[in-house]
């Protein structure tokens, strides 16, 4: 077959076939899809229908309620006033007036009022009961029969019932309660007959122009806004077979003739109060208009597929042609490329096509110029390459004569290379020696870096301990912690077990080894002391700086004296401690396992010894210095203080002399002038009590000053103290008078006598007597007592004045060290009374204390030895 | 006359005094130290003061100072009257303060005309 038709045919099969298909499954669906919209817009009515039907129920039920809350209609009810209810349900009428039923029933269901005139009474109680029951209102469809219709009704109502052959007739009716206060006191029933009742239908039909509706009481209709000619279709029976298939429920889709057209249906029962179907609420869309619909969209599908098939059919034929046509030429081309003509494509200007085709024919354009071209090419290689050919078929000829001669060759140079290899192996072993040798050369090196680098290391040490040695002297100038630390650092550079610093004090000419020492104990550096007489025969043998190094020490006769053989060491080291020619001592070091001293060890120990007695002799100097200078500062100290006591003594006996001066004298010029005879006695009083004072100022003046002499001669004899201390005691009677001071003496009578110097003991006494009564106030008491105590009489003098603090209870007594001169003002005096009294008693052997606190009085106590008797 | 505040120590000393300057006229308060002189002067007035050096607790000078410190007092003149008779002791008394300087022991006159002389 033609490429073309093959083409077409395809063409045909992809196009044409899909849109057939398409139109045929398009034309039944559109047929399907119109029938569900019917059903749809059926449904859709049905609802609207119900929806308006109880629209209509709503209605009435409110305007009920409405009526039933009213305070007039409940009062109506309850006392059943007739007249007036029927006044009130016209009223109502005139709001509602497509209500055709009107009526009021009493609690139990018996009517009280209606409308309508006809005579007899007809029970509304079925109608009402369930309200009655529920207390609710009510909305339902009924079946009214033709009795209540006549008693509640119109003639009118009576006689469409007539018209139409029906004994019942459906009505829309609503009940509802009426309550005064909670209790139920009646209903109020309204019913709307559906019989020719147009106004649900006609409601409907304004909204669904092509619809029908129906209502059918049984299979009658009793309403519709169906028309047959110019009237309504009244009167009409359903069919049996609709009426048997909604007894059993819905029905909807199904095609029904109502007044001669076919209508698309749905219809639903109409149940009572009771669940009978009562009758038949039906609806239908005229199925021609649906029909129609469908109709036009087939006719619209089938043109558009005419036209469809057509434009095809013209694209098809294009298509085919403009493809096929470059195809051919370029089959008619080929062909005559196969004859040889290469070059015939040049010249088509059918193929000059932008498509694939038109690629391909370019393509065939260059593959026949190169064809020509590689035709031509070969041709000319043939005819060379026969005429290198025969060229070298000679040349190979003379080529394997040659290849004779290079084979001998080859097994003269095998000979050579085996004869080389040897020779290279002996190379690489020689070699190998060679580095052996290297290494072994380069180990020896490396060892002597190491040695070098550990004496570096070792002299670094000994560098950075000299700085410590020196450091420490810097830092410390305890001598004890400088000695300790010293010798351990020393010990430790060294790596001797035993150090230990040997001062020699040239004053005592005494070795002293200094503690703490390193590796020895307290008892082996004691035994290291000796004097130069010991250890002059070691230093006679030991001249100049160097150090003594002695590796068998206890056969050395340079150390016959030194008492180091008893410590049994293995070998000793002896360095000169020596600062300008001074020799400051030795730096001893030893060893009780350690191998010898070398050189080295002995160069070391001499540095170490010159730095640390510089070291030392810093230290010893600056020691001393400090010392000195403490000692300055103390006696500097002392003298200053002496000083000052001085000044004092000198300020306060000066005031001690003047004051009874300055008393005796004024009292001596008052007197001139004093004429009254009491005054003037009592001035002499002043004036001799002055005087008095004056003489014992005198006298411990002249005291200190002989005890002072260390003249002090005491001449002791027994005395009887019953009788002298009463005497002294009447010496103070007129001052104590005068400060109104009671002076009582307590003296034991069987006292024995004591041993003192009569004049010295009167001393003390006066003193402490006259220190008591100057510091009572008037008023107090002073009291002398004496008993035995042991081999001693105690003497007390008690007073009650102003007391001494107990801080100063031992400085009253010390003569040297009363500095503060108003103590010494308070306290007796030239401030020298208390100190005499205290030196007499105790060259008598015996002792003074104080009892005081300040405030609380004081009491001065003594003892006496009792004299020996004979 | 005058109300003189005597400060002294030494009882005869200020009994003493009291008998030359009240036959003068002058009615005296005693104080036996310095402290004791200083609460006088908080509810008295004295028209002068006669003050003693060496006393046990607070010196004369110390008292003297004290006095010439206050606002309420500095102008009441205070004569010292000691025992201590150095150029230094002198120069102390007027140092502190006070208007005179007392050796003791002195005449009744010197002491009389000296504080006739800082009444004035």
């Amino acid at each position: 077959m033609r490429i073309a038709v093959k083409l077409f045919l395809s063409f045909l099969i992809v196009v044409v076939v899909p849109l057939g298909l398409l139109a045929v499954t398009s034309t039944s669906l559109i047929d399907e899809r119109m029938m569900a919209l019917a059903q749809e817009a059926v449904e859709e009515d049905l609802k609207a229908a119900w929806i308006q039907f109880f629209v209509r129920g709503d209605q009435m039920k409110f305007g009920m309620l409405q009526a039933a809350v009213t305070t007039e209609m409940q009062t109506a009810v309850a006392v059943k006033d007739k007249e007036y209810l029927k006044q009130l349900m016209f009223k109502y009428r005139k709001k509602r007036p497509y209500v055709d039923i009107w009526a009021v029933t009493d609690e139990m269901g018996d009517v009280i009022a209606r409308l309508g005139d006809s005579p007899g009474e007809v029970s509304l109680k079925h109608v009402v009961q369930r309200v009655l029951l529920l207390r609710e209102p009510e909305i339902k469809v009924e079946l009214l029969s033709a009795d209540i219709i006549a008693a509640y009704g119109d003639e009118v109502l009576v006689s469409k019932m007539a018209r139409l052959g029906l004994d019942e007739a459906m009505a829309l009716v609503v009940v509802v309660p009426v309550f005064k206060g909670d209790s139920l006191v009646g209903t109020i029933v309204t019913a709307d007959m559906l019989v020719e009742d147009f106004f649900v239908v006609d409601e409907l039909a304004k909204r669904f122009p092509d619809a029908v509706f129906l209502i059918a009481q049984g299979n009658k209709v009793i309403s519709t806004n169906a028309r047959d000619g110019d009237k309504r279709a009244m009167g009409t029976t359903l069919p049996p077979h609709l009426i048997e298939k909604i007894s059993k429920g819905k029905t909807h889709g199904m095609v029904e003739s109502v007044a001669g057209r076919q209508y698309i249906s749905a219809s639903e029962p109409i149940k009572d109060s009771l669940g009978n179907v009562i009758g038949v609420l039906f609806v239908g869309v005229p199925e021609e208009k649906y029909l129609a619909l469908g109709r036009e969209n087939v006719k619209r599908i089938s043109l558009a597929f005419a036209l469809a098939l057509l434009a095809a059919l013209a694209l098809g034929t294009i298509a085919t042609k403009e493809i096929s046509r470059p195809v051919n030429a370029l089959v008619k081309a080929t062909r005559r490329m196969k004859k040889g003509e290469f070059t015939v494509l040049l010249e088509s200007k059918r193929l000059e096509t932008k498509d694939e085709l038109g690629e391909l024919a370019r393509s065939f354009k260059e593959m026949g110029q190169d064809l020509k071209e590689l035709y031509d090419d070969l041709e000319q290689k043939v005819r060379e390459r026969t005429e290198e050919l025969e060229i070298s078929n000679e040349e190979l000829k003379v080529t394997n004569e040659e290849l004779q001669v290079t084979n001998e060759e080859l097994k003269l140079t095998t000979e050579e290379l085996q004869s080389r290899e040897r020779e290279l192996k002996e190379a690489l072993k020689r070699e190998k020696e060679l580095k052996a040798k290297l290494e072994e050369y380069s180990r020896g090196l490396e060892d002597k870096v190491k040695e070098r680098t550990i004496e570096l290391e070792k002299k670094l040490r000994e560098l950075s301990g000299l700085q410590e040695i020196s450091d420490l002297f810097k830092m410390e100038v305890m001598p004890r912690k400088i000695y300790g630390n010293a010798a351990a650092k020393i010990a430790e550079l060294m790596d001797v077990e035993q150090c230990c610093i040997v001062l020699y004090d040239p004053g005592k000419m005494k070795f002293t080894a200094q503690s703490p020492a390193y590796g020895m104990s307290v008892k082996q550096l004691k035994a290291l002391n000796f004097s130069l007489d010991d250890a002059a025969f070691t230093l006679e043998r030991w001249p100049g700086s160097k150090p003594l190094v002695s590796n068998e020490p206890l056969r050395d006769d340079r150390l016959m004296n030194d008492l180091t053989w008893r410590l049994k060491e293995r070998n000793l080291l002896l360095a000169k401690l020596l600062v300008g020619g001074e020799f400051l001592g030795v730096l001893r070091l030893a060893n009780k396992r350690h191998g010898d001293f070398t050189k080295d060890d002995v160069r070391l120990a001499e540095i170490l010894a010159s730095r640390l007695g510089a070291a030392l002799h810093s230290m010893i100097l600056f020691n001393e210095l400090k010392r000195s200078h403490e000692n300055l500062r103390k006696a500097f100290k002392k003298l200053k203080s002496l000083d000052e006591l001085k000044s004092n003594i000198i300020s306060n006996v000066s005031h001690e002399l003047r004051t009874p001066i300055t008393i005796a004298k004024g009292a001596l010029e008052v007197l001139r002038e004093e004429e009254d005879e009491g005054k003037r006695l009592r001035l002499i009083d002043v004036a001799e009590e002055a005087l008095l004072r004056q003489n014992m100022v005198v006298g411990d003046l002249l005291e200190a000053a002989r005890m002072e002499k260390r003249a002090l001669k005491l001449r002791p004899e027994p005395l009887k103290l019953d009788e002298i201390i009463p005497r002294i005691v009447d010496e103070f009677k007129t001052i104590a008078h005068k400060k109104d001071i009671v002076l009582d003496t307590r003296i034991n009578m069987k006292l024995p006598r004591v041993s003192a110097d009569y004049k010295e003991f009167g001393h003390v006494m006066r003193n402490l007597l006259s220190n008591a009564l100057k510091f009572t106030d008037k008023g107090g008491s002073v009291t002398v007592t004496a008993r035995k105590y042991k081999d001693a009489v105690e003497i007390c003098v008690k007073d009650t004045g102003i007391g001494i603090a107990k801080k100063h209870h031992k400085k009253i007594f010390d003569r040297l060290y009363q500095v503060d001169s108003s103590m010494t003002r308070r306290y007796g005096g030239t401030g020298l009374g208390l100190a005499i009294a205290k030196e007499i008693v105790e060259a008598h052997g015996g002792k003074i204390t104080v009892e005081s606190e300040l405030g609380k009085g004081a009491k001065f106590c003594f003892k006496l030895p009792v004299a020996k008797e004979g | 006359m005058a109300m003189i505040l005597l400060v002294d120590d030494e009882p005869d000393i200020r009994i003493l005094t009291r008998m030359m300057l009240e036959k003068a006229g002058h009615s005296v308060v005693e104080a036996v130290n310095g402290d004791q002189g200083l609460k006088m002067l908080k509810n008295n007035r004295p028209d002068l003061i006669l003050l003693d050096v060496m006393m046990p607790g607070m010196k004369g000078w110390k008292v003297c100072e004290k006095i010439k410190a206050d606002k309420k007092n500095r102008d009441i003149p205070v004569v010292m009257f000691t025992i201590r008779s150095s150029e230094d002791s002198v120069k102390k008394s007027y140092e502190c303060g006070a208007d005179a300087h007392i050796n003791k022991p002195f005449e009744i006159k010197e002491l009389l005309d000296t504080i006739e002389r800082l009444l004035k």
